[in-house]
């Protein structure tokens, strides 16, 4: 076993530990996991017995596109963001330059190891809730074209993280980024409406903007509602190649900043 | 010229620090009224916190850090161990610029700072000491070696498996410090490592730093005058960013006069100054007491015959005393402050 392995897979580990210590807090969002699908459902039951014409997705693909979209909300890396705007405001964020592996890296692998908790566990429900009311309606082919997609959104969506989290040193406070980042989420990414019920501008602003591919595209591909699998990867690459350099930008000016200011 | 360079580079290697006119400079931005708070553009204040300070540290060496708030004690740790970069001079830790090769030094160095920490803080010790010996390359057999020894000095082995977040201060701090060690570090820098600990968790800290003393290059900051007079060999003192004094930690209390005779009265001085004649003695006075400074000069003997005779009905008692190193540490700083 080659010597980073090891430490990448003690770190992740220790994220999936992390997330077993607080066994009251996974049974509490368990349990809000089911009363945002139960309020999803009957919004969007309300919807289409009130229009009969949406021709995009039939109701029992919109309920599996919540359901997927609660299981993937699940596994996204969401607290690194807030976890570096904590150490930034406590003035902790400078000793982690201490480290002899990279606190960046460090963070990825733990989030690994956590999202692999949420994964296994967290999910579970979910996964029976699934099978119970929806059945198995997805194709092999389709899953893996979702999880070659998902892999890159997840990677996306850690960046996307760490740069909301280094954004952090120039507002200090977190709580009007946090906000604003669930206000991009939940607008731009389908995480709650599917981007092509927007009015047809909005939909096709939305589609050219990376942030379909962390919820709305993803979910399309799994339930085989988009076929353009080889164009979605590539731009996939292109938006993470985009997202690593602004982040990279950021990190460097922040980090001059860090080590001649003091934080 | 093979050998002369060889030559070099081993005196290189006994100073582990080298800092030549180190300066560092802050801005402050000042805030004074309420309209302040809404400028855009607040006035900059730059303030000097560490001012040209020159020091070197030898290999094994155990230097204690010690001043008032804001002398510069952190900030001078801070760019030793890279995380802050200077204004001007130069610094040179274990023969690397400690900014510029900070990824070099990591592996080299190891620190502790008592207000921070560096435990993974919802797992156990254990596991935190797990991510080091594999982060630092600790071989199994060391590292198993190392975790006996340091549990049973430090008295780990009573939480090692709980998770941080419910250790004790005093426990917390034991396993940071043990942290510090898993691998083998080079110099340690100890920011404030006693801050808030009891005696007993203070003991087996100085037990420990005691036991790696001369192997280890330490460095050591504290508010705790006890903490440098039982850990550390060379005491520098900080004011105001510049090193005021520099000496071996011995020598600290012979700043002053190690002797004192102190002379005490059964009234308040202020009554009978009129019939005490100490014109030819260096003095000073205390309440009750006159405190003489026992130079070479002064004959004791004679000194203490002629008070008894002169003011028999006057003197309580008298006794000779050395000055503590607490105390000389304190009248030194103040000295500092009054003579600015």
């Amino acid at each position: 076993m080659s010597h980073s392995f090891k430490i990448k897979a003690r770190l992740i580990r220790i994220g999936f530990l992390v997330n077993q210590m607080y066994k009251e807090a996974i049974t509490v969002k368990i349990i809000s996991n089911f009363l945002f699908i139960i309020m999803q459902y009957y919004i969007w039951k309300s919807i289409y017995t009130t229009n009969s014409n949406i021709n995009i997705f039939s109701f029992k693909e919109m309920f599996s596109y919540v359901i997927i979209a609660q299981i993937l909300s699940n596994i996204y890396p969401m607290q690194v963001s807030s976890k570096i705007g904590s150490l930034v405001k406590s003035g902790d964020i400078s000793f982690t330059l201490l480290n002899p592996m990279s606190f960046i890296k460090q963070l990825f692998f733990e989030n690994i190891g956590s999202s692999i908790f949420k994964l296994a566990i967290l999910n579970l429900p979910m996964y029976i809730l699934y099978m119970i009311f929806i059945g198995f309606n997805l194709t092999f082919v389709n899953i893996v074209k979702f999880l070659i997609i998902f892999v890159f959104s997840y990677g996306f969506y850690f960046i996307f993280e760490l740069v909301f989290g280094i954004l952090s040193f120039y507002t200090t406070s977190q709580w009007g980024l946090q906000s604003f980042k669930y206000a991009i989420i939940t607008l731009l990414s389908g995480r709650i409406i599917p981007v092509d019920f927007y009015p047809k501008i909005l939909a096709k602003i939305f589609k050219f903007l990376p942030f379909k591919y962390m919820y709305n595209a993803p979910i399309s591909i799994i339930l085989g509602k988009d076929n353009q699998f080889i164009q979605m990867i590539s731009m996939q690459i292109i938006n993470l190649f985009l997202m690593f350099i602004i982040y990279k930008v950021f990190y460097k000016k922040t980090l001059k900043r860090l080590t001649i200011q003091g934080g | 010229m093979k050998l002369l360079n060889g030559l070099e580079d081993r005196g290189a290697i006994m100073d582990v620090i080298n800092i030549k006119d180190l300066n560092k400079e802050f801005k402050i931005s000042e805030k004074k009224t309420f309209r302040d708070y809404f400028k855009i553009k607040t006035n900059k204040k730059t303030i000097k916190s560490v001012n040209s300070i020159s020091l070197k540290v030898k290999k094994g060496e155990t230097v204690g850090l010690i001043g008032l708030n804001g002398a510069g004690k952190s900030t001078l740790i801070k760019m030793m161990t890279g995380i802050l970069a200077q204004t001007s001079g130069e610094i040179e830790v274990l023969g690397n610029n400690p900014f510029e090769d900070r990824i070099i030094n990591n592996r080299k160095i190891s620190t502790v700072f008592g207000q921070r920490c560096k435990l993974r803080w919802d797992v156990s010790p254990m596991e935190s000491f797990f991510l080091i010996k594999d982060m630092y390359g600790v071989s199994k057999d060391d590292f198993e070696d190392r975790i006996n020894y340091l549990s049973s000095i430090l008295g780990l082995s009573d939480f090692i498996n709980n998770p941080v977040r419910t250790l004790s201060l005093g426990q917390r701090m034991r396993a940071e410090l043990a942290s510090a060690f898993l691998y083998e570090p080079e110099i340690i820098f100890l920011d404030e490592p006693t801050i808030g600990l009891d005696i007993i968790t203070k003991d087996s800290i100085y037990n420990f730093l005691d036991s790696i003393k001369n192997k280890t290059t330490i460095i050591l900051t504290t508010h705790d005058f006890d903490d440098i007079e039982k850990i550390c060999d060379r005491v520098v003192v900080l004011h105001k960013g510049r090193i005021i004094h520099d000496s071996p930690t011995n020598n600290i209390s012979n700043i002053y006069d190690t002797k004192m005779l102190e002379v005490v009265f059964k009234y308040n001085i202020k009554s009978i100054e009129n019939k005490l004649d100490f014109k030819d003695y260096k003095y000073y006075i205390e309440g009750n007491t006159i405190k003489i400074d026992l130079d070479k000069n002064v004959n004791k003997s004679e000194l203490i015959k002629e008070i008894y005779l002169k003011y028999e009905d006057l003197v309580d008692y008298v006794q000779i005393t050395k000055i503590s190193f607490k105390d000389s540490l304190k009248y030194f700083l103040n000295e500092q402050l009054v003579g600015e």
